[in-house]
């Protein structure tokens, strides 16, 4: 099958592999990967005629490329399914209408959607008439596993998920509160001096822990440092994927988060705070795997169980059954 | 006790004044108070010819904080010597994700220098209460119960559901009214729904060429609210699968025009008010059940609004009054 991927990954990006990113598509299914942007704008000197080669587009949608999917399937010939990516408040909430009515029409227009969270599905099936099913994103678990992340020592620290974005924090304050109550070192992933400013600044006023700094990327360099981790901490409130959580996991750490990141429910369903803003939830079982070594192993030895969902080959079936209902719808 | 209120309202020319517009809106504060209301921008830009060392005139200055507002209450605190309670008038994500951190920074100076902090949801306390050495309590907002029970006598009511929020036009955010446009669908009922502008009506048409919508009828809002909650009076029951961690300003005004609303749970009132009738956002299958049930079972809606009359006099002024005085004291 040929496969293209359009997204919005960086340019710079487009041919990364075996990472967990949504580049890992391309990877998988041996495809091209475009940037949407760059390419709507004419730096590949393509027209959209062009990707009536692939057998299957997967058009990797969010506000800036809901229109370049719209063009992909009306100007070519591919099967086109849509990928949601991104959390489902940014489409539910957040776009402004003109946009949720052009989504909308994407969603009816291509072939399938696929989605990266099971709550998501009734919500999207709700807004088309195509197939839509749980498709996530492929992790390369055995690079992971035999390549960058052995058995270590792991030390008494947590890492958290985010704890200082450059705009947008994704709850990176309520990690640091969570810290600032479980009383164990912090680590915190920071990409330039001024996230670790942020973190003196909030020190002032809470109490944080010890918090060291882990600087990213590339993601190569964050696995192999969350691998010395003894677990991991995200209490974001979106509804997502959750790539975090399964870099926890592939390390051989458990995980405290939400429910609303997928990964976290299937792998991590005794870590399931019952919110995003539930500390106190998230510090009672923090306190649990630190003393507890039964609970530590037996969520970990859950976890490992799963594994194999997220690993590539599972997530390409799962495109491939998708796309498989392409024909008989 | 003299007492103002800063807030977003964009300027009225009751700022100033004695406030005593009772609406279910933030600036019901300055009512109840018996105090006034300022924007809180115009208040910094030197609109009102007012420095800061006015507050001193005030017992008490309530700052509704918004990402807007932090920088004009940390100069309140800074400037004057009056006592300053922080409402957080706007969803936790806002907070904790959506303003730039340097603000986040700013706010959390701000929550320590302030006297109190009142927050909107009791899943709120644990993150707040981490982020601040002072007190900080549940307090919510007055709502106008004895007017909004004068202006809306027991009517017959009409088989339509009154929706929380549908597509809108500008990038204000949706809340999640796309959502429930997909339980309407399913539940096959009328729609009713406040717009701002007709472009929203337009978009419903677009949509309506991809997808079944049942038919909704639009009210313009540009009576205000007295007309909105007159209006809302007539419909059988409310609907608003919200995804934020908020108030909850509409099953509030569904339990004042008594009917029943389904929502979910991070929305505060609603959990108070309609404990049976909570949902999560996402799952639009119970909704549909718990719409149809209320429909169909006499008995099952009674017994929902009946218990909501049960509680809303925690909502009460007298109520809302007494937390604030016992935060603050």
């Amino acid at each position: 099958m040929k496969f293209c991927l359009v997204s919005q990954t960086p340019p710079n990006d487009l041919d990364l592999k075996d990472v967990n990113r949504i580049t890992q598509w391309a990877t998988v299914m041996e495809g091209a990967h475009y940037n949407g942007l760059a390419f709507d704008s004419g730096e590949n000197g393509l027209s959209y005629e062009f990707f009536s080669e692939f057998d299957l587009v997967m058009a990797a949608v969010r506000l800036e490329t809901i229109e370049i999917g719209l063009k992909i399937k009306k100007q070519s010939t591919a099967h086109v399914v849509v990928f949601v990516d991104g959390e489902m408040e940014h489409f539910i909430s957040y776009l402004p209408g003109d946009k949720q009515v052009k989504f909308i029409e994407l969603l009816n227009t291509a072939d399938a959607v696929g989605v990266t969270h099971e709550y998501s599905i009734p919500i999207i099936k709700a807004l088309t008439t195509r197939p839509v099913g749980l498709v996530g994103v492929p992790f390369p678990l055995k690079r992971v596993r035999e390549e960058l992340c052995p058995p270590v020592e792991k030390k008494q620290a947590i890492h958290v998920g985010c704890g200082t974005g450059k705009s947008f924090n994704r709850n990176g304050i309520v990690n640091l509160a969570a810290l600032s109550e479980i009383g164990l070192p912090g680590v915190v992933d920071v990409w330039g001096p001024e996230d670790i400013e942020y973190v003196r600044l909030m020190k002032k006023y809470m109490p944080l822990p010890p918090i060291y700094f882990s600087h990213t990327p590339p993601w190569e360099d964050y696995i192999t440092q969350l691998n010395y981790s003894i677990m991991g901490l995200h209490l974001d409130f979106r509804q997502i994927w959750g790539r975090f959580a399964l870099d926890c996991a592939a390390v051989r750490m458990p995980c405290i988060a939400p429910d609303n990141f997928y990964t976290q429910k299937r792998l991590f369903p005794r870590l399931c705070v019952k919110s995003c803003q539930d500390i106190d939830g998230a510090v009672k079982m923090a306190k649990e795997l630190l003393k507890n070594d039964s609970f530590y192993e037996e969520v970990m030895a859950y976890a490992e169980s799963q594994l194999d969902y997220f690993d590539n080959e599972a997530a390409k079936k799962r495109l491939l059954d998708l796309y498989d209902r392409i024909s008989s719808h | 006790m003299k007492f103002c209120l800063l807030s977003m309202e964009p300027h009225h020319p009751d700022h100033g004044k004695l406030y005593t517009d009772e609406q279910n809106h933030t600036n019901i504060w300055a009512a109840i108070m018996g105090g006034t209301v300022y924007n809180g921008l115009l208040f910094d830009r030197g609109d009102y010819g007012l420095d800061y060392e006015y507050f001193n005139e005030f017992d008490l200055v309530m700052v509704a904080l918004r990402q807007e507002t932090i920088e004009v209450g940390l100069k309140v605190k800074q400037k004057s010597k009056t006592k300053v309670v922080v409402l957080l008038d706007a969803e936790v994500e806002h907070f904790t994700t959506h303003i730039t951190r340097d603000l986040q920074a700013k706010m959390v100076a701000f929550l320590n220098m302030a006297d109190a902090v009142a927050v909107l949801h009791e899943e709120s306390l644990p993150f707040f209460q981490a982020l601040t050495f002072r007190p900080v309590s549940l307090v919510g907002l007055p709502f106008p119960l004895k007017r909004v029970r004068r202006m809306c006598p027991p009517v017959q009511k009409r088989e339509e559901i009154e929706l929380g929020s549908i597509i809108q036009s500008s990038m204000v955010r949706n809340r999640d009214g796309l959502v429930n446009l997909a339980v309407l669908s399913e539940v096959g009922m009328t729609g009713v729904v406040d717009i701002r502008d007709p472009v929203e009506t337009e978009y419903i048409q677009s949509i309506r060429k991809h997808l079944p919508i049942q038919q909704i009828r639009f009210r313009y809002n540009n009576l205000g609210w007295d007309h909105y909650i007159t209006q809302a009076n007539y419909s059988l029951l409310g609907l608003h699968l919200d995804n934020r961690y908020s108030w909850g300003r509409f099953p509030i005004d569904c339990a004042a025009v008594r009917m029943p609303c389904v929502a979910p749970p991070s929305l505060y009132t609603q959990k108070i008010l309609f404990p049976r009738l909570c949902v999560p956002y996402y799952d639009i299958e119970g909704a549909v059940a718990l719409v149809k049930k209320l429909v169909s079972d006499v008995n099952f809606y009674e017994e929902a609004v009946s218990y909501a009359q049960s509680q809303i006099e925690l909502f009460s002024y007298e109520q809302c009054k007494m937390r604030l005085l016992n935060l603050i004291s």
